[in-house]
């Protein structure tokens, strides 16, 4: 592959892999508080 | 595809029959594999915050990744076979846990952004590259490999 069309796949990786792991982040954080206020109110 | 007939058969395999029988054996497995884990992180670490122009300025990018990425290697195989035998000794445990495909998705993810894509563009003279580029490479390496430990961890606790 040439460097242009790397370098736009780097870019649309990140941008794709970025949103997806801020969601996976989000949502594991959501389920930890959300255990914590069932532990202790 | 379903992947229990895999599971099932690493559940009652050799593998397994070693890994449940002799807890030293697991041991030392399991610290060969968190040794790998630090030094895949280490060379993540370093190769990519020398993209982000943060550590060792004074030495081309380039010659960091080429040898950097060698080690990466090594750490690479040695969390793969290590950590196959450990999760032969709860396969069928790990099969049934969401962190675990967590683990394995972001791992499939690293692994292909590293050689289908970080590596062949780093082979370029990285000043040619737009800095822009590298910077988000670097910043999605470094979460994609946290991602990778930190699921896996929390595997143990999920």
């Amino acid at each position: 592959m040439n460097k242009e069309t790397l370098e736009k796949a780097a870019v649309g990786f990140a941008v794709v892999t970025l949103i997806s792991l801020a969601w996976f982040w989000s949502v594991q954080v959501g389920w930890v508080i959300e255990t914590l206020e069932m532990a202790y109110g | 595809m379903d992947l229990y007939p895999f599971f099932d058969w690493l559940d009652t395999s050799l593998l397994a029959d070693i890994s449940k029988a002799y807890g030293g054996v697991f041991a030392v497995v399991q610290m060969f594999h968190l040794l790998g884990i630090s030094m895949l992180g280490g060379m993540v670490l370093v190769g990519d915050l020398r993209l982000l122009n943060i550590v060792m300025k004074d030495i081309p990018s380039e010659v960091v990744i080429e040898n950097t990425h060698k080690w990466f290697n090594v750490a690479l195989v040695i969390i793969v076979i290590s950590g196959i035998f450990m999760s032969s000794a709860v396969a069928l445990k790990l099969y049934y846990n969401s962190m675990f495909w967590a683990k394995m998705a972001s791992l499939g993810a690293g692994v292909l952004f590293v050689y289908a894509i970080r590596r062949p563009l780093l082979k370029f003279d990285h000043a040619t590259i737009k800095p822009l580029t590298l910077r988000m490479m670097a910043i999605t390496s470094i979460l994609i490999w946290f991602t990778v430990a930190a699921s896996g961890r929390w595997i143990g606790f999920s």
